[in-house]
């Protein structure tokens, strides 16, 4: 009886599923090409892809909406990410022939009619007992390729729906959950392969950077992200990472040597490499492990077709901070003395913005993007930096207590994932950045799984009084700061801009901002009832302009206590998708 | 009032039917004090997943473990029957408390009644954080039931007369990664023997690379390295010689449960003294082939 019950649910449910999906996509879709995504930006009529391009610059080059009409802009529905799994939505929507595609926090996504805000379909993962995956709960967008919706979950799978019906269509394994992997990042979609990098916590594991073909999840290449490790290329060995182990690591240390690659990359099809960010060494006590500890705290920049790294820089050789590098890399173009240089930028978790000549990794330029950096002086001329030795945190084994360090940036970056954005209009990134430092010491008594352990403490401080989350138009070629905006709590959502002069993004106190690109002047604010750490997107349909922005306030910063805590305490959790438009009728001429 | 008791009894008969499948439905019962844990007829006990031979599974799939029997002893003391909370060990016990017994993971908020293998320590548990408040204020943690140490298995054919850590200068010690044992060995005489440390993912991985001849020696908990070479008691010298310089060398093991349930602690204390004091804890351990050392606030002979 239970049975024929649940039976008859099942094909109602079927049956007003598909009732929703012809009403919805009355032209037959068709499928993502990676023509379409590397036109993602210049193509205004959807967003394929995370970072609006595979590039990552998250611009468009749409105008109707501008900071003449901006306080126009209005909601036109909400969506809620339902049941009781409310914490941390730090996703960014895609978009494509009239259905929204989102992520949710727990390893969840959904299809919604643009049109209604109606649900199309809903897929949750099933989570395997007991999993403790080390980064949060989060998830920050998914990839379109042909006819799938692909995104990763927490127990280090890669899925792979049907985007009509959301049903699986292939499902490959990432990592061992058991062993401490995870997966939170939007996959990147590069030469028709779906590319991912893996999260892990601070024991035992190593990064790697995978390719596999996006339309069945064959593995082509995998390249570990670790000096020491063995890289594959369709099945055969395909080189060790950095040419041999022991090289900048001790011991056999490399093989744990941490380095994941847990926000993904970008790819630029214009040099035709692949950037991935890696995360900070393990063991976290770096007097354990002298030297440069290779590829941990770096960008690499890889070779889709091989799996080779062609280049790597490393922002914080001998990391001591837990600086986990692995913040994003944007391909830009600008010019000097009449030639264009082809450049990238990324704004590291130690407080330092680098500019490079993405063709090679040369250092082109770096500068500070805080206040007050306290462990290093700068960057010598090749971008390494002049460290403070007094301030890298103290040596436990063989002290009962090692000396306390206060450091500027804290553990939770200058920048954390939070995604920046650089308009192709005004030649500025914008970032969002924290303004904090941490003392850090070594704890003398502590326990890890019924044993005795030696492990760090710290507390995070806010550096002013009156704010710790801090917007910045960075100027790439002159390392000045254009303007800033200055946030009471910390910044942990994505940032968009536009040829309309504008610049959005969200804050933990539940405002969707926008900002005026040249001069920084607050032009828009809307209250979406629970903190923003998701990153905007604008697309144009049927005419008028439309700006969505996931809230749902989680991630990180409500983990750690103290001083940094109260400026959070108050804020509520939610999960609710948030779309606006500018109606025809109030589009302005400038 | 009668319906009221109508609906105790069926709220009973469903547990009672969920206890049965070895499956209990735990989502939602939360925060239960001493009579609440007697009525239902079962208590919540958090011990470590996959964590021999403190607490793991067997191939049947039947719990098994020093933990386990410690934990049958309380619920039998309290007259219920016991139900595992497998915990996935977090990055340190401060996590693991909040994730077993006083907030529950982020996953499913779901909490236990009493957690085990917890270390009893005035100074860890009066300890404050870095805005001077009370670190871990949310559970009081009682009934020490044992005292854990950190040993050296060694193979005497490779490492000789030597007593001390000098000798891993030339041969290799196996560690479980980021234990104290292997910050200690990594950093010891300025970081001369860290070429020789060999890190291994679990201790028993360590323990079989020791047989395979991989290592010289293995550094870590006495009752796993007894466990993990039980079956060959005499081919490897097992004390804590050269040990010295871990910071801590020996330490209590007792239970956690969270702070507004004292009297559910008193109950559970007194139930593992009486255990540790007529011999019954010492039993549990030589059935699982490990040395029972008294915790340190004890004063009975050994």
């Amino acid at each position: 009886m239970r049975i024929s019950q649940s039976n008859l649910k099942n094909g109602l449910g079927v049956a007003a599923l598909s009732m929703a999906v012809s009403l919805t996509s009355g032209n037959a879709s068709a499928g993502v090409t990676d023509a379409d995504i590397v036109n993602d930006q210049a193509n205004t009529s959807d967003i394929v892809h995370y970072g609006i391009g595979p590039q990552g610059q998250r611009f468009s080059p749409l105008n109707k909406l501008n900071t003449d009409n901006v306080q126009n802009l209005q909601p036109v529905w909400a969506f809620s990410l339902g049941g009781e799994k409310q914490r941390g939505q730090e996703s960014q929507p895609l978009v494509r022939d009239g259905v929204m595609y989102v992520t949710g926090s727990y390893s969840r996504i959904w299809a919604i009619d643009v049109n209604t805000g109606e649900e199309i379909w809903e897929y949750e993962a099933r989570l395997p007992d007991g999993i403790m995956p080390c980064c949060d709960v989060v998830n920050r967008g998914a990839a379109l390729y042909d006819d799938l919706v692909i995104f990763g979950t927490l127990d280090a799978k890669l899925v792979a729906l049907d985007a009509a019906t959301g049903k699986p269509v292939w499902k490959k394994t990432l990592g061992d959950y058991k062993a401490g992997y995870s997966y939170t990042a939007a996959p990147l979609i590069a030469k028709g392969m779906v590319i991912t990098g893996v999260s892990g916590g601070e024991f035992g594991i190593v990064g790697k950077v995978e390719a596999r073909d996006a339309k069945t999840g064959e593995l082509v290449w995998s390249r570990p992200t670790v000096e020491g490790h063995m890289g594959y290329l369709n099945g055969k060995e395909n080189g060790i990472t950095g040419g041999k182990a022991n090289v900048t690591w001790p011991g056999d240390m490399w093989k744990h040597g941490g380095a994941a690659t847990w926000l993904g990359g970008t790819y630029d099809p214009d040099v035709d490499l692949l950037f991935f960010g890696t995360g900070n060494p393990a063991p976290w006590n770096s007097w354990l492990r002298p030297g440069d500890n290779l590829y941990s705290a770096s960008r690499v920049a890889i070779d889709p077709d091989t799996g080779k790294i062609a280049w790597h820089f490393q922002t914080t050789p001998h990391d001591g901070w837990d600086f986990d590098g692995v913040n994003e890399f944007i391909s830009f173009d600008y010019q000097e003395n009449g030639k264009t240089v082809k450049a990238g930028a990324t704004a590291d978790r130690n407080g330092f913005f680098y500019v490079l000549n993405r063709e090679n990794g040369d250092f082109i330029r770096g500068f500070p993007f805080v206040n007050n950096i306290t462990w290093a002086k700068g960057l010598d001329d090749e971008g390494r930096p002049l460290y403070v030795d007094d301030n890298r945190p103290g040596n436990p084994a063989g002290e009962k207590k090692g000396a306390q360090v206060f450091a500027i940036p804290s553990f939770l970056g200058g920048k954390n994932w939070m995604p920046m954005a650089y308009s192709q209009d005004t030649g500025l990134f914008y970032v969002p950045s924290n303004e904090w430092g941490m003392d850090i010491w070594n704890e003398p008594v502590s326990y890890k799984s019924g044993a005795a352990y030696l492990g760090a403490g710290f507390t995070i401080k806010p550096i002013f009084d009156d704010h710790i989350g801090s917007l910045k138009a960075v100027d790439p070629k002159s390392g000045k700061i254009v303007w800033e905006y200055k946030n009471p709590a910390p910044l942990w959502g994505g940032v968009l801009t536009t040829a309309g002069n504008l610049v959005f993004t969200g804050t933990p106190e539940g405002y969707l901002m926008g900002f005026d690109a040249r001069t920084g002047e607050v032009v828009y604010k809307f209250n979406t009832g629970s903190g923003i750490v998701g990153s905007p997107i604008t697309w144009e349909q049927n005419g008028e302009q439309f700006v969505s922005v996931v809230s749902g306030w989680g991630g990180a910063v409500p983990l750690w206590g103290g001083e940094v805590a109260k400026t959070v305490k108050n804020f509520n959790q939610g999960g609710m998708v948030w779309t606006f438009k500018l109606p025809a009728r109030n589009v302005a001429t400038r | 009032m009668r319906l009221g008791s109508i609906v105790v009894v069926v709220l009973l008969g469903w547990l009672s039917a969920s206890l049965a499948l070895g499956q209990p439905e735990t989502g939602g019962i939360e925060d239960r004090n001493l009579d609440d844990i007697v009525a239902s007829g079962f208590i919540e006990i958090a011990v470590y997943r996959d964590f021999p031979p403190y607490s793991f599974t067997n191939d049947a799939g039947e719990a098994q473990g020093i933990d386990i029997e410690v934990g049958t002893l309380i619920a039998e003391g309290l007259g219920v029957k016991p139900v595992w909370f497998w915990l996935t060990a977090d990055e340190d016990l401060e996590s693991d408390l909040r994730n077993a017994i006083w907030r529950g993971s982020v996953f499913d908020r779901t909490v236990a009644d009493v957690m085990l293998r917890v270390p009893y320590d005035r100074e860890y548990a009066y300890a404050i954080d870095g805005y001077g408040l009370p670190k871990h204020e949310h559970v009081v943690m009682f009934g020490p039931y044992h005292r854990e140490s950190w040993s050296i298995a060694r193979d005497l054919e490779k490492t000789g007369e030597v007593r001390n850590l000098a000798i891993f200068a030339y041969e290799k010690v196996g560690v479980e990664v980021a234990s104290l044992p292997d910050m200690i060995l990594s950093g010891a005489y300025g970081g001369r023997l860290r070429d020789n440390v060999t890190h291994y993912l679990k201790i028993e991985e360590a323990l079989t690379g020791l047989r395979a001849g991989e290592t010289a020696a293995v550094v870590g908990m006495r009752s796993q390295i007894e466990w993990g070479l039980r079956d060959v008691p005499n081919a490897f010298d097992i004390d804590t010689d050269g040990l010295e310089q871990l910071a801590v060398l020996e330490w209590d093991i007792g239970a956690a449960v969270k702070q507004n349930h004292r009297e559910l602690s008193y109950a559970i204390g007194d139930l593992l003294s009486a255990a540790v004091m007529d011999g019954r804890m010492a039993a549990i351990f030589s059935k699982y082939q490990t040395t029972f050392t008294v915790p340190s606030t004890y004063d009975v002979p050994e």
